[in-house]
């Protein structure tokens, strides 16, 4: 009963505050007013608006006494926050005690210096307790174009090629342990902000056990019961999610606690592929990766809307890859009569086209060669036509390309011999080819293995993929 | 009403810009005006979409719907337990308040119930499979299985009709609707959006045009059924006596009308009816060589086995969407229908697994070998799942599964999808999911994602809301984007 009465009286802490400020703030200005004549009969009013300024604020320390017993305050900035108001209430009661005593006068403009200030100072930790220290700075820190400590991270294209630590990890102790281990601050002489920090540990040794996590104090205080003592975060702050807490196991126990290494480059668990998705999603990195990263990273002109014209009135269907972006896919699904001829309208966007699907189209060997300019081509079909060995040639300067489809024309193992000048090359479908199993080995063997090569022989249809 | 009243009356509610673009405005360049000012002020309700929103991985979609709902404990999620307990009650804490249809709600028992299928593991993946689909089994590692899929509905029609459309209630848009409205067609001669049925035993549920209508999209988004046997598109061919020049005539002139009526009363249904005519027109000829599967060598036959000779057949159908999609078309929706087992489930199982086997897994290969698995994706499974317990009688090889939204497997190859993963998983009773839940609308939403879309941008005005395919929810399911 008693109990809830104090904390009742203790929540209305953050009301009372506000009567000393506001008093406080009128006794200020009006002590400085009442020195010019014109004014000087407000000097009637100050001893009363010191008395009350003096009252509210020993009742407010009264009440956020109270308010710090209840928890779920940081200790460190309470602490502050309590001596500072205790200290303010104390030199209001000294000014109206000693205030109006004739050989305190010269004291007294010193006095409502250090009133000022400690009442800046009080008000301006509690606020930082209810809506946290970056509260006020973090505005000021972007109107002036500087984020504090906050990385601009480039979404992850692909997650395999993703950073381990700085893509995965990092963000994760960017936003849940950052607040207290950085520049910032450093509870238990620990900062968490960068490599040499993390390896260094904080008052009680290292923090890091390469390759095994249930040794090292990063991971282990993780998963401590909520109200241990040496639980991180503490009670009351924002915690880990179980994926992020499992995420960091991983980085520790099978990426040895590495900086550099790939996500491709660590064993994987059962689990981690989830973890990693549900992770990088969760910090927001994630929210337009999965934009493949096909697009290539180089600035082109928008395609003239004339040659665009030209193409559709031949029947070629052209598409943006995506909305604003001046890349165009390519198809010949409608165009029977385009003939080698036209390959040079074709050539008109050979910067904007992606994707050109020719599938059985009458193209024709010599009509490929204006594709050797198709700088940015990614996907090319030229599966069923007239194309030969003779016609590859032209593909090799191709530097973007990572799928060709031939099934079903007549290349042989000499065309493919001009694709091994192709690297960026990752699928090659040569189904109904006159390739033999030798031709492809060879390819295979000059590229190694990033090149996938469906090839398989028509009768099997019970073999597997 | 006279007619001049009801002139008025149209021309007030018109759109403006179609106004301004068939008046003399459009002649001082509307494009110019209408980027200086906003579209508001056009009153355009529906914009054309420009999309894609980003780079798709996938351009075309075949789907595999399989109609009645395949039981997942028989096929794809392995539940021994279910064999150990055989015949002891549902455990109440695992039902929890789960709602049962109207036919075994009155069922004083709910006994468990499990056959004597075999399981294996498959591939590199490891994926676990029934002995009821061993050919699917071979392409397990090309597959993604998601074995946490759940929905809202527990009858067929809603059910169907909420994975179709994103609601249960009929009305909406299709799906293939959305991305032919959303993306078009690239070949100009078949439609966007074709539907294509079969039937693996006879009197199972029926499906409905509105699974596959174009809602409030106009009208030439609607999916085209293209039947089996000799007349594959109903009244597309000329009657006796009309020839092609004839016909051509016919529809300049009708064309002529339709425009005069647009001009009078603004409604872009009359768009919509010029083209679907001008549509079927090329249909005429495209449609014959397209479906004309006689060519196929003996190879491809044997691959998707013997029922693909035979025309309305699954296997047929497999083989029909592989030429569709080589021909660039957006969405071929099948439905094999017969999978609603209430009772005699071991029996039908069987029988249906069998229709679709090999030539699921044949389709995947097909697609494979000739490139095009890299921008189709390929989607298997039904509208909800079949209950743990037994409809009816359990004897050690008889029983019936009900109905079961809570949990049901499905599985997808193709484009942007990560190949030989199992996603989500059920308790050891396959009745609750325990891990990764995959709601329709997330499904929904993970579809048009790979598509290029954003599923909360793809949006249609109509009768003063905006709606979209996965209504006011879906979150795209990055666990099995590649």
């Amino acid at each position: 009963m008693s109990e809830n009465l104090l904390l009742f009286f203790g929540r209305l802490h953050p009301l009372l505050v506000h009567l000393p400020i506001g008093i406080l703030m009128l006794a200020i200005c009006l002590h400085f007013l009442a020195r010019r004549p014109k004014f000087a009969s407000f000097g009637l009013l100050m001893p009363v608006l010191w008395f009350a300024g003096a009252v509210s604020a020993v009742l407010a320390c009264v009440a956020g006494f109270l308010l710090k017993l209840s928890g779920g305050y940081d200790q460190g900035s309470v602490d502050t926050h309590q001596y500072l108001g205790i200290g303010l209430a104390i030199s209001s009661v000294l000014l109206v005690v000693f205030g109006n005593k004739a050989i305190f006068k010269k004291l007294q403009t010193p006095a409502v210096l250090v009133v000022i200030i400690l009442l800046t100072a009080t008000g301006h930790y509690g606020g930082n307790l209810t809506h946290g220290d970056d509260y006020l700075t973090q505005p000021v820190y972007a109107l002036i174009g500087k984020g504090p400590g906050k990385k601009e991270r480039p979404p992850i294209t692909n997650v395999n090629e993703a950073l381990v630590y700085q893509d995965l990890v990092e963000p994760v102790l960017e936003q849940k342990c950052w607040q207290c281990h950085s520049s910032k601050k450093q509870k238990g002489d620990l900062r968490l902000d960068t490599e040499e920090y993390l390896l260094k540990g904080g008052e009680n040794g290292e923090i890091l056990v390469a390759g095994n996590a249930d040794k090292s104090d990063l991971y282990k205080r993780l998963v401590l019961p909520l109200n241990h003592d040496d639980r991180m975060p503490p009670k009351g702050k924002p915690q880990l999610t179980e994926a992020e807490v499992q995420l960091i196991h991983w980085w520790i126990t099978a990426g040895k606690g590495d900086f550099k290494k790939k996500v491709a480059q660590v064993d994987k668990d059962q689990n981690i592929d989830e973890i990693i998705a549900e992770v990088s999603q969760r910090s927001g990195q994630n929210t337009e990766s999965t934009q493949p990263s096909e697009i290539p990273d180089v600035k082109v002109a928008p395609a003239n809307p004339e040659h665009v014209r030209q193409l559709q009135n031949k029947g070629v269907v052209l598409m943006p890859v995506a909305k604003d972006s001046p890349f165009l896919t390519a198809n010949l699904v409608n165009a029977k009569s385009f003939s080698n001829a036209d390959m040079q309208l074709l050539a008109n966007l050979r910067e904007q086209i992606l994707w050109l699907d020719m599938s059985g189209s009458t193209i024709s060997d010599a009509g490929l060669q204006p594709l050797a300019g198709f700088k940015n081509l990614t996907r090319l079909s030229l599966d069923n036509t007239a194309v030969t060995d003779a016609g590859l040639k032209h593909l090799a300067p191709l530097t973007n390309l990572h799928y060709l489809n031939l099934y079903g024309t007549q290349v042989s193992d000499a065309g493919l011999k001009s694709l091994t000048a192709c690297k960026s090359l990752k699928s090659l479908y040569l189904w109904q080819t006159q390739v033999t199993p030798q031709g492809v080995a060879a390819l295979q063997k000059a590229r190694g293995n990033g090149l996938h090569v469906n090839f398989q022989s028509t009768t099997d249809t019970t073999g597997t993929l | 009403m006279c007619y001049h009243h009801h002139h008025e009356e149209v021309a007030k509610q018109m759109n403006r810009r179609e106004f301004l673009t068939r008046t003399s405005l459009a002649g001082v360049g509307l494009a110019a005006l209408s980027s200086l000012l906003p579209q508001q002020l056009f009153g355009d309700t529906n914009p054309k979409p420009v999309l894609p929103h980003f780079a798709p991985k996938v351009k075309r979609v075949i789907y595999l719907f399989q109609s009645g709902a395949p039981s997942q404990l028989e096929l794809f999620d392995y539940k021994p337990k279910l064999k150990e307990l055989f015949g002891q009650e549902l455990p109440a804490s695992i039902r929890g308040n789960q709602r049962l249809t109207g036919m075994t709600s009155n069922q004083k028992s709910f006994p468990l119930a499990m056959g004597k299928f075999e399981f294996k593991r498959h591939g590199k993946s490891g994926a676990e499979l029934s002995e009821l689909l061993p050919h699917i089994g071979k392409v397990a590692d090309e597959l993604c299985f998601i074995k946490s899929m759940f929905t809202e509905a527990i009858n067929h029609d809603p059910a169907v009709t909420f994975f179709q459309t994103g609601s249960q209630q009929a009305g909406r848009p299709s799906m293939g609707s959305w991305l032919s409205y959303g993306l078009g067609s690239e070949n100009q001669n078949l439609p966007a959006f074709v539907v294509l049925l079969s039937r693996g035993r006879e009197g199972d549920q029926p499906l409905y045009a509105k699974l596959w209508g174009n809602g409030f999209l106009p009208s030439e988004h609607q999916g085209v059924i293209f039947r089996s046997g000799e007349n594959p598109v109903f009244y597309l061919n000329n009657p006796n006596g009309i020839d092609k020049m004839s016909r051509r005539r016919v529809l300049d002139h009708l064309a002529k009308l339709h425009e005069a009526q647009y001009q009078h009363v603004y409604d872009e249904e009359i768009n919509s009816r010029i083209a679907q005519y001008e549509m079927a027109y090329r249909m005429q000829s495209s449609v014959p060589e397209t479906l004309d599967i006689s060519r196929e060598p003996d190879y491809i036959y044997d691959m998707y086995g013997e029922d693909s000779k035979k025309p309305g057949t699954f296997a047929a159908n497999c083989l029909l969407a592989r030429r569709l999609i080589e021909k660039d078309v957006r969405f071929v929706q099948l439905y094999h229908q017969g999978w609603d087992q209430h009772g005699n489930l071991p029996n039908d199982i069987r029988h249906m697994a069998k229709s679709v086997d090999q030539p699921s897994a044949a389709l995947i290969k097909d697609l494979k070998q000739r490139g095009l698995l890299e921008d189709t994706l390929v989607i298997w499974g039904g509208e909800f799942g079949r209950t743990n317990y037994s409809q009816g009688k359990l004897t050690p090889d008889m029983y019936g599964r009900d109905h079961h939204p809570r949990c049901f497997t499905i599985f997808m190859a193709g484009a942007g999808i990560k190949k030989g993963i199992t996603y989500g998983q059920t308790d050891d009773f396959g009745y609750n999911i325990v891990k990764n839940p995959v709601h329709v609308h997330d499904f929904q939403a993970t579809m048009l994602h790979l598509m290029g879309i954003d599923h909360e941008q793809l949006i249609f005005k109509h009768q003063g809301r905006r709606y979209r395919l996965t209504d006011v929810a879906g979150k795209v399911v990055k666990g099995v984007l590649a």
